[in-house]
């Protein structure tokens, strides 16, 4: 199985999560699966035999740690809206817009 | 690389899917805990030791906030999985083609097997990788927002 299919079916559950589900954290989880499946790729793009370039560990670093610190903030963006709102359901946010 | 690794991640995928699908939070929780900590192992396995270190430190933090808005925001998934009518056709129909392109585009840039060196030219398809990447997350993470608060018509 090619690791560059592995990777994209990472990002494509991530993906599935963001377009699909309505629950807003699940949204969330959708992203940081995503940013997972980028950190992947890029590590796997670096590899040769074993050997991890250091760029690549870099990048792929860079990408865990910025999915994970935008998931976070996003995830207490939620727990606001969801007091404000009464609701996690995204459309229902649409909904009380104003 | 070794072969443990292709099936860490798409247990990492597997364990990533039943928390989107799962209706109790509490074991959402924990499955999003499981697919960082299967991850983190992939990436040790892998060689890429910095990786790993990072995705326990995210991982850490992501499940513990998660917890915190589980808490805040009740025990259950009481929202509905699927929205109905033709757009989770087009959701799904979505995916398989971007499942699709992605394999298509990606398998040129990985390393051959057995290759003796990283040639210059590799390097900078990487990089381009990543910027375009950055743009795609960053736009589905603004279209996650909008769609959020509703504010995409305005």
């Amino acid at each position: 199985m090619s690791m560059a299919f592995v990777s994209a079916v990472l990002v494509a559950v991530g993906l599935y999560g963001v377009l699909l589900k309505r629950n807003l954290l699940k949204v969330l989880i959708g992203i940081a699966l995503m940013s997972l499946g980028v950190a992947s790729f890029v590590v796997i793009a670096g590899s040769n035999a074993g050997d991890v370039d250091a760029v690549s560990q870099t990048v792929g670093l860079v990408a865990v740690i910025g999915g994970g610190s935008v998931v976070s903030l996003m995830i207490v963006t939620a727990v606001r809206l969801h007091e404000k709102y009464g609701t996690l359901d995204i459309r229902e946010m649409r909904r009380l817009k104003g | 690389m070794d072969m443990p690794v292709p099936v860490l991640l798409i247990v990492t995928a597997v364990l990533g899917l039943g928390a989107l699908e799962a209706r109790s939070m509490k074991l959402v929780r924990a499955l999003v805990a499981a697919a960082f900590v299967v991850f983190a192992a992939a990436m040790f396995v892998a060689g890429a030791t910095e990786v790993g270190v990072g995705v326990v430190v995210a991982g850490i933090i992501v499940v513990v906030l998660l917890g915190w808005g589980v808490g805040k925001t009740g025990g259950t998934d009481s929202v509905a999985a699927f929205a109905s009518g033709t757009s989770t056709l087009t959701g799904i129909v979505t995916l398989a083609a971007f499942l699709v392109a992605s394999w298509l585009a990606l398998r040129g840039l990985t390393i051959p097997a057995g290759s003796t060196a990283v040639a210059h030219s590799d390097a900078s398809l990487v990089g381009l990788l990543r910027e375009v990447l950055v743009v795609v997350a960053a736009a589905a993470a603004v279209w996650a927002m909008l769609r959020a608060t509703g504010r995409r018509g305005e």
